[in-house]
């Protein structure tokens, strides 16, 4: 997205030379470029981060693609009277952008790929801690937090994604709420027993699993419910 | 908006959603935190009536109240819903982006614009990951549609889409209304009648009540989002 941006302000800069700029133009132009300062600013004032993440702004450059697509099939035009082929630079990157699509759909499923071992990694742990829990299906009291979302589901798990406790219909154990959880599952050497946000809590290795190159390791707390 | 050659492009909006959400639930498991610690959770939430954990003041209204109506009605879980509707909010900025582009360039130039914003990569992958950020790309395509036609409705739905869908949109749908109110103020001779200003208003109102009670439900303070709490809390 941020190449077809910088080809639209290119196509945008053209466009103003040579005095092709409609003022309808320019008001689209200007939602984006309102977007963009008004989201830095914010930014800047309530987070203190200096430049924001591409995901905040970069949505409005939906706008823009009208200036990327002219941009390119002028290129295309242009260059294709002396190399024939640059006609398709347009349907060849439409093209490659789709294909690109597709295998990001498919790539859970290559063997090989550390989201493939993730997703393994998911269904195996799934079964042992369904297999194992016996605690509270939720929390009866749960705090609310105004930096982060809490729900009261349990178990409590902290994993090396956050699909292990949501397919466990559980929760994810995060710094910020101070959960002691009750499963630990991550890529062995990865995971730190004596960490000071376990508050001390003691675990026992249930079991491990080995995908490939990756080991993971499944570990439970001892004893009974953590003073929350 | 359906006329004739409307319809090409809403075919391939449907298209493109019906496809790309049945390869996703069936192909691409979701594993960004965001969605499936937060969304997805909210969304099963929803669906079940637990209001106190179905929404929270950072996220919004829309996105979880979608992605809940979608788990309720079709027994999907939270996890597939949430990409059912990040996929719906890309694939349907598809139709007035396609307006704008022709409006702007002609038909062709349309197509090619539309196609690269399906195929994005980055909007792409918020779509399938399940994130609201596609959402966006709806609400600026409404905007952009609201510009060109001069439509307030179109601008209304793209400022209301903006406020509820993200906490960060208040501010930018603000700054927005006011330019636009600003341009109307400014182009007397185009004799705008109360509706150019109203409706926006309205669209702008209607957001900001929704995310204004919800922030107020669960912090105590009359503001769109517990983010200007820091800056706003101690004049509130």
């Amino acid at each position: 997205m941020i190449v077809a941006i910088v080809i639209a302000l290119l196509a945008i800069a053209y466009r103003v030379r040579m005095r092709l700029f409609t003022k309808a133009e320019f008001a689209v132009l200007s939602i984006f470029i309102v977007n963009w300062v008004t989201i830095e600013l914010q930014i800047a004032i309530c987070d203190h981060v200096p430049f924001p993440e591409k995901r905040y702004w970069v949505q409005a450059g939906v706008l823009l693609l009208g200036w990327t697509a002219w941009g390119m099939y002028r290129l295309s035009s242009a260059m294709s009277s002396r190399f024939r082929p640059a006609r398709y630079i347009l349907p060849a990157a439409v093209a490659g952008l789709a294909v690109v699509e597709i295998v990001m759909v498919m790539k859970p499923h290559i063997p090989g790929s550390r989201r493939y071992a993730y997703l393994r990694a998911v269904d195996w742990a799934a079964e042992k801690i369904s297999a194992d829990w016996n605690g509270p299906a939720m929390d009866e009291h749960m705090g609310y937090s105004s930096l982060n979302y809490r729900h009261p589901n349990r178990p409590v798990v902290c994993a090396h994604t956050a699909r292990l406790p949501y397919v466990l219909n559980g929760r994810r154990s995060t710094v910020l709420d101070g959960d002691v959880p009750d499963y630990i599952c991550d890529e062995e050497g990865k995971i730190d027993l004596a960490a000071e946000r376990l508050h001390g809590a003691r675990y026992e290795l249930m079991d491990r699993l080995t995908v490939g190159k990756r080991t993971f390791a499944l570990y439970r707390r001892k004893g009974g419910e953590p003073a929350r | 908006m359906i006329t004739a050659d409307a319809r090409k492009i809403w075919l391939l909006a449907i298209c493109h959603w019906v496809v790309l959400a049945v390869l996703c639930c069936l192909f691409y498991p979701v594993t960004l935190s965001d969605s499936i610690a937060r969304y997805a959770p909210m969304a099963d939430h929803f669906a079940r009536g637990e209001w106190a954990f179905a929404f929270h003041p950072r996220f919004g209204v829309l996105f979880q109240v979608l992605a809940g109506t979608v788990v309720k009605l079709t027994g999907l879980g939270g996890d597939n819903a949430v990409q059912v509707v990040s996929i719906g909010f890309l694939s349907v900025s598809a139709v007035p982006l396609w307006f704008v582009v022709r409006r702007l360039f002609d038909e062709r130039i349309a197509w090619w614009a539309v196609a690269l914003m399906l195929v994005s990569d980055d909007l792409s992958r918020y779509a399938l990951d399940g994130l609201r950020d596609t959402g966006k790309c709806l609400g600026f395509a409404l905007l952009g549609l609201g510009v060109v036609r001069k439509a307030p409705v179109w601008y209304a739905l793209g400022l209301f889409v903006l406020v509820t869908l993200v906490s960060y949109g208040f501010a930018v749908a603000s700054v927005l209304l006011f330019g636009w109110c600003a341009h109307w103020c400014a182009a007397r001779a185009e004799k705008p009648g109360v509706e150019t200003f109203a409706v926006p208003v309205a669209g702008w109102l209607a957001g900001t009540a929704a995310v204004v009670v919800l922030t107020h439900a669960f912090t105590g303070y009359w503001l769109p989002s517990p983010h200007y709490i820091k800056i706003f809390g101690g004049a509130i």
